[in-house]
């Protein structure tokens, strides 16, 4: 029962600070909103009962992803340009109604999960041990894929830095 | 059934381990300015009751009753929210740092830790994170162009050591195969080739080094303390910052400053371990047992942890007033150029010597 009143606490913050990190003026309050958002995904893996992943969401993307994007505002003051006068064009008026759409369908959606008994998660689930024999024995080929193509992504972006003596 | 006298147990571990952690916070100021008073020559502090020592009560008092001023041009909200945001994480991070093994108390165990997390170290790692915040948005926010460059300055230095010490700590999770700090310390109490306790700093040399050096990155502190380097950026992120809002951002320097320590004595120097002593006294190869009260081996465990965890913060006053500032290019050559490269190497070496059975 606790389980069910956190997650739907959780879940109901976790969309406003979604919604607040597309709508707030300045990029700063975005980026901290998204934060917050961050943060609370990491309780929702707490809630499943997998730790390990909630503290390597809060390590990746706070920790790292977050301080990344904030370096960048403040770096290039995005701050100080006057923020557009909001104007309720066809299409802000369809992304509102979007996202009306989306609240609806998982609050349907949400009454399902309300009806699952608490504990529907197996022992084990999500811990480092599973998470590990999974990605290195189960899954090891597209973990390594994956691991490539990260490694494409720094290529790209040395390319992209280095100066260039002829063109 | 709740079981209260566990949950009073616990509440009152929470309370001593708050308390201890905050007094510990305010003497170390205290520590600091009579340590670099001994290195310079001087006397410091000592005029406030005995020997000085209870000047840091005379500092709280002065820290409320100074005026909090707000900059005219600052973010409000931003501003005054960055010291909390500053001072909470390093004060949650001490939760998971086994400070003992167990007592033995009217036929109850009682585990001396507040929380035995599976994933500790990760945890630690994750809430220390939140910490940086404090400093980024408070030195944004304060709309000052020192505070702007600390804050960023301390982003990018975050980063950076952030990989050196998480390749440095892939090294003692291979050899110990556990992410759980008590675990960890637990596992340091075996012997190597059954003579040799087997601590952190033994089976992992040159891990050691890289995550003590990037713990210093890591807590702002000299050498690396560029955020707040007094000779060019004024006071660093916080220049603006005046009275409590002050005193939070420097408590939070400093409890990071204890938890790093007592990670550093977890991870690499046993814990609360004490050389050959178990629970039932101590035991040495080949030359028999030594019976000693369960109590007293508790007492011993964590007076053990209580030193070890004093020298690493004497550790961090030594090196501030002994050694010069980097600079900031030098600072980051070190982080990405030597650093990482170094804990991958460990990474690999730690491999093959497991592979071998060496450790």
């Amino acid at each position: 029962m606790i389980s069910h009143v956190l997650f739907a606490a959780t879940a109901v913050l976790l969309i406003l600070t979604y919604i607040y990190a597309v709508v707030a003026g300045s990029p700063v309050y975005s980026a901290l909103s998204m934060g917050a958002a961050f943060f609370l995904t990491s309780f929702l893996f707490v809630l499943l009962g997998a730790p390990f992943l909630a503290a390597v969401q809060v390590i990746i993307y706070v920790g790292a992803m977050l301080i990344m994007f904030l370096f960048i505002i403040m770096m290039f003051n995005l701050n100080k340009e006057p923020a557009a006068p909001v104007q309720y064009k066809a299409s802000t008026v369809v992304s509102y109604l979007l996202i009306m759409l989306v609240l609806v369908v998982s609050f349907f959606m949400a009454r399902g999960v309300m009806k699952m008994p608490s504990g529907f998660t197996v022992v084990g689930f999500g811990s480092a041990e599973n998470i590990g024999f999974n990605l290195l024995r189960n899954y090891v080929l597209p973990f390594e894929l994956a691991s490539f193509i990260l490694l494409v992504g720094v290529f790209g972006a040395i390319t992209f830095v280095k100066k260039r003596n002829r063109v | 059934m709740v079981d209260y006298t566990t949950v009073l147990l616990n509440t009152v571990m929470i309370l001593v381990v708050f308390v201890a952690l905050l007094t510990t916070v305010a003497y170390l100021t205290f520590a600091e300015r009579r340590v670099s008073a001994y290195m310079q020559d001087r006397l410091g502090p000592n005029r406030v009751g005995p020997w000085g020592l209870l000047q840091p009560l005379a500092d709280g008092l002065k820290f409320i009753m100074k005026e909090d001023i707000t900059p005219l041009e600052a973010n409000k909200f931003l501003y005054t929210i960055a010291p909390m945001i500053a001072i909470i994480p390093a004060m949650l991070t001490f939760a998971v740092i086994p400070f003992g093994h167990d007592l033995f108390l009217r036929g109850r165990v009682i585990d001396l830790r507040i929380a035995d997390f599976n994933v500790g170290i990760l945890y630690v790692f994750a809430i220390a994170s939140m910490g940086i915040f404090g400093i980024i948005v408070g030195g944004w926010a304060s709309n000052n162009k020192f505070s702007l460059l600390g804050g960023l300055r301390s982003a990018s230095q975050f980063i950076s050591y952030e990989i050196s010490m998480g390749l440095a700590i892939i090294g003692i999770l291979m050899v110990f195969g556990t992410l759980n700090l008590s675990n960890i310390a637990l596992y340091q109490g075996g012997l190597w080739f059954n003579a040799v306790p087997k601590w952190g700093v033994l089976v992992q040399p040159l891990g050691f080094i890289i995550f003590l050096v990037s713990v210093f990155a890591e807590t702002n502190r000299v050498p690396f303390d560029l955020p707040e380097a007094e000779s060019e950026l004024v006071g660093g992120y916080h220049t603006e910052y005046s009275s409590m809002k002050f005193a939070f951002f420097f408590m939070g320097e400093y409890a990071a400053m204890i938890t790093a320590s007592a990670l550093i004595v977890t991870l690499y120097f046993g814990g609360w371990q004490v050389p050959y002593l178990h629970n039932i006294g101590f035991v040495i190869p080949k030359l028999g047992i030594f019976h000693l009260q369960q109590w007293l081996v508790a007492v011993m465990e964590v007076l053990s942890f209580v030193v070890k965890t004093g020298f690493f913060l004497f550790f961090f006053l030594w090196v501030r007033w002994t050694l010069p500032r980097f600079r900031f290019d030098q600072l980051t050559a070190l982080g990405w150029k030597v650093l990482i490269p170094l804990g991958i190497l460990n990474i690999v070496i730690t491999g093959v010597l497991i592979m071998y059975k060496v450790i």
